[in-house]
């Protein structure tokens, strides 16, 4: 029988996994809602449960693989509650509709390229999303997103070329002028 | 109309343009993991913590009791002036009361 740690060292190791995976549940969960705020809650959700699994002295032997597991399974049980709050509407519907703050002059021009291109991000395969997720918002290689989502990196390579490939051509037929700080 | 480039078709401006709008999108700064408040599984009251309360009432009843007979015993009975004694038992009428004298004339 393994003698349980010190509260304290229980307690770093396990922040250190929140360090370490947290981003990538993120991304797991954005590239299926293309929701920031729903990510983060899914998120949070997930490292809950991973908490009382350890608080409760269950023996997890690959937290990274069990919280992408319990993540995805949240996003899918999120679309089934959507649905039912939202009825045919899907939440997305409601990204491209504005706070009631004014947005500065600036800021307004890039946020309508972002919500064009957050449409566009919708029709893509969530595949893809999720590849074009790992490599902008973590900054992942091919290689960390090959063995994240255990798929051959060339796979990766291709869908990555297609996905930009894709984005870029209808943003263009779109009229979408790119434009970053 | 501008066409935006990508990487693989030289259109390095789509790079950026994906890299800014994750980056946007992504909670700054990161949070932390808040773990929930430490809760202390409450054990199953025992039978004395269950019935303290009940406990003490009978034990209130009984030392009530316990004094008032303890006390009765230190107290002549009285008799009343007219004594009048219940007659009870098979032959008495109901609601029937004899006076009867105990003092003999």
């Amino acid at each position: 029988m393994k003698s349980r740690p010190k509260k304290s060292q229980h307690r770093a190791a396990f922040e250190a996994i929140y360090e370490r995976h947290s981003r990538e549940v993120w991304a797991l969960v954005y590239a299926r809602w293309l929701n920031a705020d729903v990510a983060l809650d899914i998120m949070q959700e997930t490292f809950l449960r991973l908490w009382k699994q350890w608080e409760e002295g269950s023996d997890i032997v690959n937290p990274r693989a069990w919280v992408l597991r319990v993540a995805r399974n949240l996003a899918e049980d999120h679309a089934k509650s959507a649905f039912r709050r939202y009825g045919t509407q899907a939440p997305q519907t409601m990204n491209g509709v504005q706070g009631r703050e004014r947005l500065p002059i600036e800021g307004m021009a890039q946020a309508e390229t972002y919500s064009q291109l957050r449409r566009e991000l919708e029709l893509l395969a969530p595949a893809d999303r999720e590849i074009l997720t790992l490599r902008y918002a973590l900054e992942y290689d091919t290689e960390q997103i090959a063995q994240m989502l255990e798929i051959n990196p060339t796979a990766v390579h291709m869908r990555l070329s297609r996905a930009r490939q894709r984005l870029a051509e209808r943003l263009t037929a779109q009229g979408v002028e790119a434009s970053h700080d | 109309m501008t066409e935006i480039p990508t990487k693989d078709g030289n259109h390095p401006e789509m790079d950026a343009m994906l890299h800014d709008y994750f980056k946007s999108e992504m909670p700054r700064p990161w949070p932390g993991f808040k773990a929930p408040a430490e809760t202390q599984i409450l054990k199953p009251a025992g039978f004395w913590s269950r019935n303290t309360g009940r406990l003490a009432l009978a034990a209130c009843i009984a030392a009530l009791m316990a004094g008032y007979f303890a006390l009765a015993g230190n107290f002549p009975r009285t008799s009343a002036p007219n004594d009048v004694v219940r007659e009870v038992g098979p032959n008495s009428a109901k609601g029937f009361e004899k006076p009867r004298h105990t003092i003999e004339e």
